[in-house]
């Protein structure tokens, strides 16, 4: 019965550990980064901007989407092939209310293989602002923006192939101006 | 001491014939191995390694449900169409959620209202108009429009994270590949999602 037990725990054990670095392998690849950790901070933070889109949602989105409206157009082909897209952002009311050991845990998810950093940025007045890529080949897989100031962090992880050109000029589109103002109209659409 | 009791030769004594004698009988005799006839050779088999085996795939068929529960329960959307969306923005003095339910006749699909209602209270910022937590008093429809109903109000609640994402994501970019490129107005670009 011992030498069963022994036996049993051996070979569960194998197979769990198997288990958790498929697990671990397949999401590592996946682009996706686990950024529950930073629930932590919402308590602290004087503002929290939360996005979760997965692919079933992003693909019910998107058939709503117009495609003669322009913006919308461009949305679409932006977010058509994308399985996910993650956002989190706190603001806080004073420097060091949050510390580089808040965010080490999507630091480490970023120093793993797969992940690439192709902007690095750094400024201690400004924060700094780090773009990563996930390829596998030439393919995309991943894309993450950690952006940390004094008094923000924001990390924006989106999953699946997606253009960096064309995101970056959706700045100041869809009724959002440029500059900071409060409210904005929205354009009105058929 | 003789030396008959170390290799059997010299002198032997009376009384070791004597016990030579008594103890023949119980001496070895060499003769086959005669096994019962129920004994089986060769039969019984090892069961250790399988049931061993199954444990393991039990466990790990375990293992995996509970992690792909986890992992669906942390992608933090609803499953069903009748779940809510979850908050987008909140803020700490003004906490609370809008809810906007949907009216009977109200056609989520219809191109005439692109974005929710906006809805003040109090003193919220502009901004928490985006924390919508919106319900549906299904037993009012029926469940064809119901469900198409429900499908066009998380679309439409999709699209407001996802163009709320989409702004950040494009504001931080931008900003990176601006304070890369030298000279930049941070002022201008940062915070830009408190827009909307």
């Amino acid at each position: 019965m011992k030498l069963l037990i022994s036996q049993s725990w051996k070979y569960a054990s194998l197979a769990l550990l198997l288990l958790v670095g498929l697990s671990a392998t397949a999401k590592a690849q996946s682009g996706r980064l686990e950024l529950a950790q930073l629930d932590a901070l919402s308590s602290r933070a004087s503002q929290t901007v939360e996005v979760n889109i997965d692919e079933r949602l992003m693909q019910l989105t998107a058939r709503f989407l117009s495609g003669k409206d322009d913006d919308e157009r461009k949305i679409k082909e932006l977010v058509n092939g994308l399985k996910g897209i993650y956002v989190k952002s706190f603001e806080f009311e004073h420097e060091g209310d949050y510390t580089a050991a808040d965010i080490e845990s999507i630091r480490s998810q970023l120093r793993n293989p797969g992940w690439s950093r192709i902007v690095n940025v750094n400024s201690k007045k400004e924060g700094s602002v780090e773009v990563y890529l996930m390829t596998i080949g030439a393919r995309v897989e991943g894309l993450a923006v950690l952006a940390t100031d004094p008094k923000e962090v924001t990390i924006v992880n989106i999953i699946g192939p997606v253009d960096l050109d064309k995101l970056t000029e959706l700045e100041g589109q869809f009724g959002v101006p440029e500059l900071g103002i409060e409210k904005s109209k929205p354009k009105s659409k058929n | 001491m003789t030396d008959y009791l170390w290799d059997r030769s010299g002198e032997l004594d009376e009384d070791i014939q004597k016990l030579e004698e008594i103890l023949a009988p119980l001496a070895y005799q060499p003769r086959p191995l005669e096994l019962p006839a129920t004994a089986q050779p060769g039969r019984r088999r090892n069961l250790y390694p399988v049931l061993a085996i199954a444990a393991a795939v039990a466990l790990a068929a375990l293992a995996l449900g509970i992690w792909l529960n986890i992992n669906r329960d942390a992608s933090g959307v609803p499953q069903k169409a009748e779940a809510t969306i979850t908050a987008a923005v909140e803020k700490k003095d003004s906490p609370e959620i809008v809810d906007l339910p949907l009216k009977p006749n109200e056609d989520p699909k219809a191109g005439s209202h692109p974005n929710p209602r906006p809805v003040h209270r109090g003193t919220s910022p502009v901004r928490n108009q985006l924390a919508l937590n919106r319900r549906h008093d299904r037993k009012t429809l029926e469940p064809q429009t119901e469900m198409s109903a429900a499908a066009a109000l998380e679309a439409e609640a999709g699209k407001e994270q996802l163009l709320l994402a989409l702004r950040l994501a494009s504001s931080k970019l931008s900003l990176a590949v601006k304070r890369a490129q030298g000279g930049y107005p941070a002022n201008l670009i940062r915070n830009q999602h408190k827009v909307g």
